[in-house]
């Protein structure tokens, strides 16, 4: 499990615009968070019943939003497939409750804790920032907590989640293989938001 | 730069799609038919000046293969609409 560990080629660091006195954006990477990849039918109830009832939740079945529940989310991916997002010393267990209420169920159940980190960007420019690689419409008049959409930022392919309604900040999840190349983009691109 | 409209995911860049080419061309019964009905199979397509039936893919989104309608004039999307269905407009021969 250590690869859903930090980053090497940015642990701990976070970016930030330069100017002083300025609100502006800072981006860091939030590691320690669980993935897993759930499928199924979203018309067969007892998929969908057993999976609420280890998720806390309901699957989410309009297309790219979350469900919450405590420290679980649901994120809506396609028509048969949800990300399934906890802290990272539970995703082992929330892992194997899942296997076990959906065993007779038609199913895929998949850890993909090492394969996406989280890169949070926050502050009043995030929306600008993010709106120089993607692009998708990320205001928040159409772009809101409980949204997520996958897309593309500079040609990587990530999933995108506004988070907190009063603050701007966003959670985007990149392959791991594809981090260092985002962060060096985001970097470049904030140097011509100040 | 197009719009497109995912049937699931609603309008996106056409930065996240992948073109899939014709829409609609049927596999023979490969125990029936001929060479000549293979070949159509494989590589002969209807290149019409108007609308056209296509398939394309939401890569960068939800992943998922849907049909559109498209003018090949001028790149209007006239309709989208589920892998399985008939288009839901007359399209051009
Ligand atoms: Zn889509």
């Amino acid at each position: 499990m250590t690869e859903a560990e930090t980053h090497p080629a940015f642990a701990g660091a976070v970016l930030a615009t330069r100017t002083p006195g300025q609100p502006g954006v800072s981006v860091a990477e939030r590691s320690g968070i669980g993935t897993i990849n759930l499928r199924g039918q979203p018309d067969n109830t007892g998929f969908m019943e057993a999976a609420a009832a280890v998720l806390g939740n309901a699957l989410p079945t309009t297309p790219n939003t979350v469900a919450f529940a405590d420290d679980i989310e649901s994120l809506w991916l396609a028509p048969t497939e949800w990300l399934v997002r906890c802290d990272l010393d539970q995703q082992a267990r929330l892992e194997q409750e899942l296997e076990d209420a959906l065993a007779d169920q038609f199913t895929a159940i998949n850890d993909l804790s090492g394969y996406y980190t989280t890169l949070t960007i926050i502050g009043r420019n995030a929306a600008e920032l993010l709106a120089r690689g993607t692009p998708l419409d990320v205001h928040p008049r159409v772009f809101a907590p409980g949204q997520c959409a996958q897309t593309v930022f500079a040609h990587a392919g990530i999933i995108l989640m506004p988070r907190m309604a009063e603050t701007s900040c966003f959670d985007m999840l990149v392959r791991r293989s594809f981090a260092d190349y985002v962060w060096r983009w985001l970097d470049d691109a904030m140097r011509c938001l100040d | 730069m197009l719009e497109i409209k995912c049937p699931w995911c609603g309008p996106r860049d056409e930065s996240e799609f992948a073109y899939g080419g014709e829409a609609h061309i049927n596999r023979p019964d490969p125990e029936t038919s001929d060479d000549l009905a293979w070949a159509h199979y494989l590589y002969f397509r209807d290149n019409v000046q108007g609308l056209h039936a296509e398939r394309w893919n939401h890569a960068y989104g939800c992943r998922r293969w849907f049909n559109a309608v498209r003018d090949t004039v001028n790149y209007r999307f006239h309709a989208v609409y589920e892998i399985g269905e008939d288009p839901p407009v007359e399209v051009a021969k």
